[in-house]
Protein backbone atom coordinates (compact mmCIF):
# COMPACT_ATOMS: atom_id res chain seq x y z
CA UNK A 1 0.00 0.00 0.00
CA UNK A 2 0.99 3.46 -0.22
CA UNK A 3 -0.56 7.17 0.11
CA UNK A 4 -2.13 8.23 -2.95
CA UNK A 5 -1.66 11.80 -4.92
CA UNK A 6 -3.05 14.99 -3.73
CA UNK A 7 -5.93 15.49 -5.50
CA UNK A 8 -4.72 18.92 -6.56
CA UNK A 9 -0.95 18.16 -6.87
CA UNK A 10 1.51 15.95 -9.25
CA UNK A 11 0.04 12.36 -10.04
CA UNK A 12 2.50 11.31 -7.55
CA UNK A 13 2.24 8.09 -4.98
CA UNK A 14 4.49 8.73 -1.17
CA UNK A 15 5.18 6.78 1.59
CA UNK A 16 5.10 2.77 0.73
CA UNK A 17 5.07 0.14 2.69
CA UNK A 18 7.64 -2.14 2.83
CA UNK A 19 5.87 -4.60 0.79
CA UNK A 20 5.20 -2.08 -2.13
CA UNK A 21 8.74 -0.87 -1.18
CA UNK A 22 10.60 -4.42 -2.23
CA UNK A 23 8.61 -4.52 -5.58
CA UNK A 24 10.29 -1.21 -6.54
CA UNK A 25 7.88 1.01 -5.30
CA UNK A 26 9.33 4.51 -4.10
CA UNK A 27 8.13 7.80 -2.87
CA UNK A 28 7.36 10.40 -5.40
CA UNK A 29 6.75 8.07 -8.03
CA UNK A 30 4.27 8.80 -10.91
CA UNK A 31 1.39 6.80 -9.73
CA UNK A 32 1.57 4.97 -13.48
CA UNK A 33 4.67 4.18 -12.83
CA UNK A 34 3.75 2.30 -9.40
CA UNK A 35 0.64 0.71 -10.87
CA UNK A 36 2.86 -1.23 -13.53
CA UNK A 37 5.72 -2.13 -11.06
CA UNK A 38 2.71 -3.31 -8.33
CA UNK A 39 -0.56 -3.74 -9.90
CA UNK A 40 -2.06 -5.04 -6.39
CA UNK A 41 -0.88 -1.13 -5.26
CA UNK A 42 -3.48 -0.30 -2.33
CA UNK A 43 -3.81 3.47 -2.55
CA UNK A 44 -5.02 4.86 0.91
CA UNK A 45 -6.07 9.38 0.37
CA UNK A 46 -3.54 11.34 1.86
CA UNK A 47 -4.40 13.23 5.26
CA UNK A 48 -2.24 16.07 5.68
CA UNK A 49 -3.95 17.32 8.40
CA UNK A 50 -3.87 13.98 10.67
CA UNK A 51 -0.47 13.08 9.32
CA UNK A 52 1.04 16.37 10.83
CA UNK A 53 -0.90 15.90 14.20
CA UNK A 54 0.70 12.41 14.81
CA UNK A 55 3.60 13.88 13.96
CA UNK A 56 3.42 16.86 16.26
CA UNK A 57 2.29 14.20 19.28
CA UNK A 58 5.60 12.54 18.39
CA UNK A 59 7.57 15.59 18.68
CA UNK A 60 6.03 16.46 21.49
CA UNK A 61 6.20 13.05 23.31
CA UNK A 62 9.97 13.03 22.37
CA UNK A 63 10.50 16.17 24.28
CA UNK A 64 8.49 15.65 27.31
CA UNK A 65 10.98 12.69 27.64
CA UNK A 66 13.87 15.33 27.63
CA UNK A 67 15.02 15.02 24.36
CA UNK A 68 16.14 18.70 22.13
CA UNK A 69 13.99 17.88 18.59
CA UNK A 70 14.84 19.34 15.29
CA UNK A 71 12.20 18.19 12.71
CA UNK A 72 14.15 18.14 9.57
CA UNK A 73 10.41 18.43 7.25
CA UNK A 74 6.91 16.22 7.58
CA UNK A 75 8.13 13.04 8.44
CA UNK A 76 12.09 13.31 9.95
CA UNK A 77 13.24 14.67 12.94
CA UNK A 78 16.50 14.84 14.71
CA UNK A 79 16.55 14.09 18.49
CA UNK A 80 19.56 15.00 20.86
CA UNK A 81 19.59 11.42 22.96
CA UNK A 82 22.86 12.45 24.96
CA UNK A 83 21.19 14.59 27.40
CA UNK A 84 18.58 11.99 28.46
CA UNK A 85 20.57 8.68 28.14
CA UNK A 86 21.55 8.25 31.91
CA UNK A 87 18.02 9.44 33.16
CA UNK A 88 15.82 6.51 31.14
CA UNK A 89 18.98 4.05 31.50
CA UNK A 90 20.50 3.62 28.49
CA UNK A 91 20.18 3.84 24.93
CA UNK A 92 17.98 0.64 24.62
CA UNK A 93 15.23 1.81 27.08
CA UNK A 94 15.47 5.57 25.67
CA UNK A 95 14.68 4.09 21.78
CA UNK A 96 11.78 1.90 23.47
CA UNK A 97 10.43 4.51 24.93
CA UNK A 98 10.20 6.14 21.67
CA UNK A 99 8.24 3.52 20.07
CA UNK A 100 5.72 3.21 22.60
CA UNK A 101 4.97 6.40 21.50
CA UNK A 102 3.58 5.26 18.41
CA UNK A 103 3.49 1.79 18.73
CA UNK A 104 1.82 0.80 15.43
CA UNK A 105 3.84 3.45 13.53
CA UNK A 106 6.35 2.22 12.02
CA UNK A 107 9.04 4.28 13.27
CA UNK A 108 12.93 3.91 11.83
CA UNK A 109 15.15 5.02 14.53
CA UNK A 110 18.46 5.88 13.52
CA UNK A 111 21.35 6.63 16.30
CA UNK A 112 24.96 7.44 15.55
CA UNK A 113 27.32 10.22 17.00
CA UNK A 114 26.80 12.61 14.35
CA UNK A 115 23.76 14.26 12.42
CA UNK A 116 24.20 12.51 8.64
CA UNK A 117 25.26 9.53 10.50
CA UNK A 118 22.17 9.04 12.02
CA UNK A 119 19.83 9.87 8.83
CA UNK A 120 21.34 7.11 7.23
CA UNK A 121 21.59 4.35 9.99
CA UNK A 122 17.51 5.56 10.49
CA UNK A 123 16.59 4.95 6.68
CA UNK A 124 18.34 1.86 6.70
CA UNK A 125 16.71 0.29 10.11
CA UNK A 126 13.72 -1.41 9.47
CA UNK A 127 11.93 -2.65 12.04
CA UNK A 128 14.80 -2.95 14.59
CA UNK A 129 16.53 0.31 15.30
CA UNK A 130 19.74 0.50 14.18
CA UNK A 131 22.46 2.03 16.50
CA UNK A 132 25.99 3.18 15.19
CA UNK A 133 29.06 3.20 17.65
CA UNK A 134 31.71 5.30 16.62
CA UNK A 135 34.10 3.26 14.95
CA UNK A 136 31.46 1.96 13.05
CA UNK A 137 30.30 4.90 11.10
CA UNK A 138 32.99 5.11 8.23
CA UNK A 139 32.09 1.34 7.83
CA UNK A 140 28.14 1.94 7.31
CA UNK A 141 28.57 5.08 5.42
CA UNK A 142 31.08 3.79 2.70
CA UNK A 143 28.86 1.68 0.71
CA UNK A 144 25.88 4.63 0.13
CA UNK A 145 25.63 6.46 -2.62
CA UNK A 146 27.28 10.34 -2.49
CA UNK A 147 23.83 11.41 -3.77
CA UNK A 148 22.62 11.25 -0.16
CA UNK A 149 24.86 14.09 1.33
CA UNK A 150 22.36 16.18 -0.34
CA UNK A 151 18.96 14.38 0.03
CA UNK A 152 19.58 13.37 3.59
CA UNK A 153 22.53 15.97 4.76
CA UNK A 154 21.51 18.85 2.23
CA UNK A 155 25.41 18.79 0.82
CA UNK A 156 25.60 21.11 -2.25
CA UNK A 157 24.12 19.67 -4.73
CA UNK A 158 27.02 20.61 -7.26
CA UNK A 159 29.11 18.72 -5.17
CA UNK A 160 27.41 15.62 -4.75
CA UNK A 161 27.15 16.26 -8.92
CA UNK A 162 30.92 16.97 -9.62
CA UNK A 163 31.76 13.92 -7.33
CA UNK A 164 30.01 11.71 -9.78
CA UNK A 165 30.77 13.15 -12.79
CA UNK A 166 34.39 12.12 -11.54
CA UNK A 167 33.73 8.52 -11.06
CA UNK A 168 33.48 9.23 -7.20
CA UNK A 169 29.91 7.94 -6.13
CA UNK A 170 30.10 6.19 -2.92
CA UNK A 171 30.73 7.80 0.45
CA UNK A 172 33.37 5.70 0.95
CA UNK A 173 35.56 7.07 -2.26
CA UNK A 174 34.89 10.35 -0.57
CA UNK A 175 36.15 10.06 2.94
CA UNK A 176 39.10 8.16 1.76
CA UNK A 177 40.51 11.72 -0.13
CA UNK A 178 42.31 14.06 1.36
CA UNK A 179 40.92 16.87 3.55
CA UNK A 180 43.04 19.12 1.73
CA UNK A 181 42.38 18.25 -1.82
CA UNK A 182 38.39 18.37 -1.16
CA UNK A 183 39.47 21.87 0.05
CA UNK A 184 41.28 22.81 -2.58
CA UNK A 185 39.00 21.42 -5.50
CA UNK A 186 35.32 22.19 -3.91
CA UNK A 187 36.23 24.71 -1.25
CA UNK A 188 33.83 24.95 1.59
CA UNK A 189 30.76 23.12 0.31
CA UNK A 190 33.13 20.12 -0.20
CA UNK A 191 34.71 20.10 3.07
CA UNK A 192 31.19 20.10 4.54
CA UNK A 193 30.15 16.77 2.40
CA UNK A 194 33.90 15.69 3.25
CA UNK A 195 33.12 15.61 7.22
CA UNK A 196 29.49 14.12 6.79
CA UNK A 197 30.74 10.83 4.53
CA UNK A 198 33.25 10.41 7.24
CA UNK A 199 30.91 10.55 9.96
CA UNK A 200 32.75 14.33 11.64
CA UNK A 201 29.84 16.29 11.27
CA UNK A 202 29.30 16.60 14.82
CA UNK A 203 26.63 15.91 17.11
CA UNK A 204 25.11 19.64 17.38
CA UNK A 205 21.22 20.16 16.57
CA UNK A 206 19.41 22.97 16.25
CA UNK A 207 16.02 22.44 18.88
CA UNK A 208 12.72 23.90 17.61
CA UNK A 209 11.25 26.65 19.00
CA UNK A 210 7.96 25.48 21.04
CA UNK A 211 5.77 28.06 20.29
CA UNK A 212 1.95 28.39 20.82
CA UNK A 213 -0.66 29.10 18.20
CA UNK A 214 -4.07 30.63 18.27
CA UNK A 215 -7.14 28.09 17.31
CA UNK A 216 -10.27 28.36 16.23
CA UNK A 217 -12.38 25.60 14.99
CA UNK A 218 -15.74 26.13 12.80
CA UNK A 219 -18.21 23.06 12.22
CA UNK A 220 -21.27 24.74 10.55
CA UNK A 221 -24.98 23.38 10.03
CA UNK A 222 -24.09 22.32 6.51
CA UNK A 223 -21.07 21.57 4.64
CA UNK A 224 -19.34 24.65 3.24
CA UNK A 225 -19.33 24.88 -0.27
CA UNK A 226 -20.17 27.64 -1.88
CA UNK A 227 -17.40 30.84 -1.44
CA UNK A 228 -20.11 32.83 0.12
CA UNK A 229 -19.87 30.23 2.75
CA UNK A 230 -16.30 29.73 2.96
CA UNK A 231 -16.02 33.82 3.26
CA UNK A 232 -17.87 33.48 6.32
CA UNK A 233 -16.33 30.90 7.82
CA UNK A 234 -12.81 32.78 7.54
CA UNK A 235 -14.07 35.76 9.02
CA UNK A 236 -15.87 34.13 11.90
CA UNK A 237 -12.69 32.03 12.51
CA UNK A 238 -10.37 34.47 12.13
CA UNK A 239 -12.72 36.97 14.62
CA UNK A 240 -12.15 34.18 17.16
CA UNK A 241 -8.74 33.46 16.68
CA UNK A 242 -7.56 37.39 17.14
CA UNK A 243 -9.50 37.86 19.84
CA UNK A 244 -8.16 35.46 21.69
CA UNK A 245 -6.76 37.20 25.24
CA UNK A 246 -3.84 35.00 24.86
CA UNK A 247 -2.13 37.93 21.88
CA UNK A 248 -1.84 40.01 23.42
CA UNK A 249 -0.12 42.80 21.03
CA UNK A 250 1.08 40.26 19.02
CA UNK A 251 0.60 39.23 15.18
CA UNK A 252 0.84 35.99 13.16
CA UNK A 253 3.12 35.76 10.95
CA UNK A 254 2.02 32.21 9.58
CA UNK A 255 -2.00 30.95 9.16
CA UNK A 256 -2.91 27.27 8.71
CA UNK A 257 -5.96 26.04 7.91
CA UNK A 258 -7.18 22.62 7.89
CA UNK A 259 -9.96 21.14 6.54
CA UNK A 260 -12.30 17.93 7.45
CA UNK A 261 -13.76 17.17 3.96
CA UNK A 262 -17.16 15.27 3.16
CA UNK A 263 -15.33 12.60 1.45
CA UNK A 264 -13.52 11.47 4.63
CA UNK A 265 -9.94 13.25 3.96
CA UNK A 266 -8.19 16.31 5.39
CA UNK A 267 -7.04 19.30 3.37
CA UNK A 268 -4.86 21.72 4.74
CA UNK A 269 -3.02 24.96 3.24
CA UNK A 270 -0.96 27.45 4.86
CA UNK A 271 -0.31 31.19 4.03
CA UNK A 272 3.05 33.20 5.39
CA UNK A 273 2.93 36.92 5.64
CA UNK A 274 5.99 38.60 4.84
CA UNK A 275 4.83 40.42 8.27
CA UNK A 276 3.29 40.21 11.13
CA UNK A 277 -0.48 41.82 10.93
CA UNK A 278 -3.31 41.22 12.98
CA UNK A 279 -5.32 43.23 10.36
CA UNK A 280 -8.13 41.53 9.52
CA UNK A 281 -8.53 42.42 6.16
CA UNK A 282 -4.60 41.23 5.02
CA UNK A 283 -5.05 38.13 6.44
CA UNK A 284 -8.17 37.47 4.61
CA UNK A 285 -6.42 38.69 1.33
CA UNK A 286 -3.92 35.87 2.28
CA UNK A 287 -5.59 33.16 3.52
CA UNK A 288 -8.83 33.53 1.35
CA UNK A 289 -7.24 32.57 -2.34
CA UNK A 290 -5.73 29.22 -0.74
CA UNK A 291 -8.66 28.13 0.82
CA UNK A 292 -10.37 28.51 -2.24
CA UNK A 293 -8.75 25.67 -3.63
CA UNK A 294 -10.62 23.25 -1.03
CA UNK A 295 -10.85 20.12 -3.04
CA UNK A 296 -14.11 18.82 -1.93
CA UNK A 297 -17.28 20.90 0.50
CA UNK A 298 -15.68 21.06 4.24
CA UNK A 299 -17.53 19.61 7.14
CA UNK A 300 -15.21 21.28 9.42
CA UNK A 301 -12.24 24.31 9.35
CA UNK A 302 -9.67 24.89 11.61
CA UNK A 303 -7.42 27.66 11.81
CA UNK A 304 -4.16 28.30 13.46
CA UNK A 305 -2.38 31.52 13.79
CA UNK A 306 1.43 30.44 14.76
CA UNK A 307 4.78 32.53 14.41
CA UNK A 308 3.18 35.62 16.79
CA UNK A 309 5.57 38.56 16.94
CA UNK A 310 4.89 42.41 17.99
CA UNK A 311 4.50 45.15 15.86
CA UNK A 312 1.63 44.08 13.95
CA UNK A 313 -0.65 46.65 15.59
CA UNK A 314 1.75 49.32 15.02
CA UNK A 315 2.67 48.15 10.96
CA UNK A 316 -1.02 48.36 10.25
CA UNK A 317 -1.14 51.99 11.48
CA UNK A 318 2.08 52.97 9.18
CA UNK A 319 -0.03 51.42 6.35
CA UNK A 320 -3.07 53.71 6.90
CA UNK A 321 -0.60 56.58 6.86
CA UNK A 322 1.63 55.43 3.78
CA UNK A 323 -1.47 55.53 2.25
CA UNK A 324 -2.84 58.58 3.03
CA UNK A 325 0.42 59.95 1.60
CA UNK A 326 0.39 58.77 -1.30
CA UNK A 327 -2.89 59.85 -1.87
CA UNK A 328 -2.02 63.52 -1.33
CA UNK A 329 1.15 63.05 -3.68
CA UNK A 330 -0.97 62.06 -6.45
CA UNK A 331 -3.58 65.28 -6.04
CA UNK A 332 -0.54 67.08 -5.91
CA UNK A 333 0.99 65.71 -8.87
CA UNK A 334 -2.26 66.54 -10.67
CA UNK A 335 -2.77 69.97 -9.23
CA UNK A 336 1.08 70.88 -10.35
CA UNK A 337 0.15 69.63 -13.97
CA UNK A 338 -3.16 71.22 -14.19
CA UNK A 339 -1.12 74.77 -13.30
CA UNK A 340 2.14 74.08 -15.04
CA UNK A 341 1.84 71.73 -17.91
CA UNK A 342 2.35 67.97 -18.44
CA UNK A 343 5.97 68.00 -18.66
CA UNK A 344 6.63 69.98 -15.51
CA UNK A 345 6.93 66.86 -13.55
CA UNK A 346 10.87 64.72 -14.54
CA UNK A 347 11.27 61.29 -12.84
CA UNK A 348 14.71 60.47 -11.58
CA UNK A 349 16.06 57.14 -13.25
CA UNK A 350 19.42 55.77 -12.98
CA UNK A 351 21.54 56.17 -16.70
CA UNK A 352 24.84 55.20 -16.26
CA UNK A 353 25.26 54.39 -12.40
CA UNK A 354 28.65 53.22 -12.86
CA UNK A 355 29.92 56.33 -14.37
CA UNK A 356 33.20 57.99 -13.36
CA UNK A 357 31.27 61.45 -14.58
CA UNK A 358 28.41 62.49 -12.17
CA UNK A 359 26.38 63.95 -14.95
CA UNK A 360 25.96 60.62 -16.39
CA UNK A 361 24.81 58.70 -13.42
CA UNK A 362 21.40 59.81 -13.25
CA UNK A 363 18.76 61.56 -15.83
CA UNK A 364 15.63 62.94 -15.59
CA UNK A 365 12.38 61.94 -17.52
CA UNK A 366 8.91 63.26 -18.25
CA UNK A 367 6.48 60.87 -15.81
CA UNK B 1 11.37 55.47 -28.41
CA UNK B 2 11.76 57.15 -24.99
CA UNK B 3 12.27 60.82 -24.36
CA UNK B 4 16.11 61.69 -24.01
CA UNK B 5 17.18 61.88 -20.65
CA UNK B 6 18.29 65.65 -19.32
CA UNK B 7 21.44 65.24 -17.03
CA UNK B 8 19.89 66.28 -12.91
CA UNK B 9 20.53 69.85 -12.30
CA UNK B 10 22.49 68.37 -9.02
CA UNK B 11 24.84 66.83 -10.48
CA UNK B 12 25.58 69.29 -13.85
CA UNK B 13 28.50 70.53 -13.85
CA UNK B 14 28.55 74.71 -13.57
CA UNK B 15 31.08 76.72 -14.83
CA UNK B 16 33.22 78.14 -11.52
CA UNK B 17 35.96 80.75 -10.72
CA UNK B 18 38.96 78.89 -9.21
CA UNK B 19 41.97 80.26 -8.26
CA UNK B 20 44.66 77.70 -8.41
CA UNK B 21 48.34 77.47 -7.55
CA UNK B 22 51.79 76.28 -9.51
CA UNK B 23 50.53 72.71 -9.75
CA UNK B 24 47.11 73.06 -10.68
CA UNK B 25 45.94 72.88 -7.25
CA UNK B 26 42.81 75.21 -6.01
CA UNK B 27 43.29 77.45 -3.25
CA UNK B 28 39.73 79.59 -3.79
CA UNK B 29 36.11 78.09 -5.15
CA UNK B 30 33.86 80.78 -6.26
CA UNK B 31 35.95 83.81 -3.97
CA UNK B 32 35.92 81.02 -0.76
CA UNK B 33 39.17 80.05 0.42
CA UNK B 34 40.12 76.49 0.05
CA UNK B 35 40.37 74.52 3.99
CA UNK B 36 41.31 71.04 2.86
CA UNK B 37 42.14 69.18 -0.40
CA UNK B 38 40.29 65.66 0.49
CA UNK B 39 41.10 63.82 -2.99
CA UNK B 40 42.18 64.31 -6.14
CA UNK B 41 41.53 61.80 -9.54
CA UNK B 42 41.67 62.31 -12.59
CA UNK B 43 39.01 61.49 -15.85
CA UNK B 44 40.43 60.34 -19.11
CA UNK B 45 37.96 58.53 -21.13
CA UNK B 46 35.76 58.77 -24.20
CA UNK B 47 38.83 59.10 -26.76
CA UNK B 48 36.75 57.49 -29.34
CA UNK B 49 33.71 59.06 -29.47
CA UNK B 50 33.47 62.47 -27.17
CA UNK B 51 36.81 63.37 -25.39
CA UNK B 52 36.91 63.74 -21.69
CA UNK B 53 39.97 64.88 -19.89
CA UNK B 54 38.86 66.34 -16.22
CA UNK B 55 41.56 67.08 -13.28
CA UNK B 56 38.90 66.84 -10.11
CA UNK B 57 39.13 67.68 -6.55
CA UNK B 58 37.10 67.17 -3.71
CA UNK B 59 37.40 70.07 -1.68
CA UNK B 60 36.83 71.47 1.37
CA UNK B 61 35.36 75.43 1.51
CA UNK B 62 35.89 77.66 4.27
CA UNK B 63 33.78 77.78 6.50
CA UNK B 64 32.62 73.91 6.06
CA UNK B 65 30.93 73.19 2.91
CA UNK B 66 32.63 70.38 0.86
CA UNK B 67 32.65 70.60 -3.31
CA UNK B 68 33.56 68.29 -5.64
CA UNK B 69 35.51 70.72 -8.96
CA UNK B 70 37.40 69.72 -11.92
CA UNK B 71 39.42 71.15 -14.53
CA UNK B 72 38.86 70.49 -18.01
CA UNK B 73 42.24 69.27 -19.17
CA UNK B 74 41.50 69.96 -22.79
CA UNK B 75 40.88 73.63 -21.92
CA UNK B 76 43.43 74.56 -19.57
CA UNK B 77 42.24 77.22 -16.71
CA UNK B 78 38.46 76.10 -17.43
CA UNK B 79 36.74 75.05 -13.93
CA UNK B 80 33.67 73.28 -13.32
CA UNK B 81 31.63 72.16 -10.66
CA UNK B 82 29.28 69.81 -9.13
CA UNK B 83 26.17 70.61 -7.85
CA UNK B 84 25.38 73.58 -5.76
Amino acid sequence: MAVGPDPLGAPRIDAPSAAAAAMGVRPGMPLGEALALCPALALIPPDPAGARRIGESLLAGAEALGLPVEPLGPDRALLDAAPALRLHGGPDRLIRRLQALLPDAGLRIGAAPARFAALAAARSARRRPRILAAGEVQAALAPLPVRLLHADGGACPDVCRALELVGIDRLGGLAALPRLAVRDRFGAAGLVAWRMSRGEDGALIVPRRVEGALCATFAPPHPIASDEALTRALELLLRDALSDPARGLRAPRLVRLEAGLVTGETWLCEAALREPTADHRRLMLALLPKARRLPAPAERLSLALSRLAPGGAQLSLLDAAGDERERRLADAERQVRAAVGPAALLRVVGADAASRLPERRYGLRPR
Amino acid sequence: MSAPLRPLPAQRPRPCVVVADADGRPLCVDGRAVGALREEWRVEEGWWAAPVRRRYFEVVLEPGSVAVIFEDRRRPGSWWRHGR
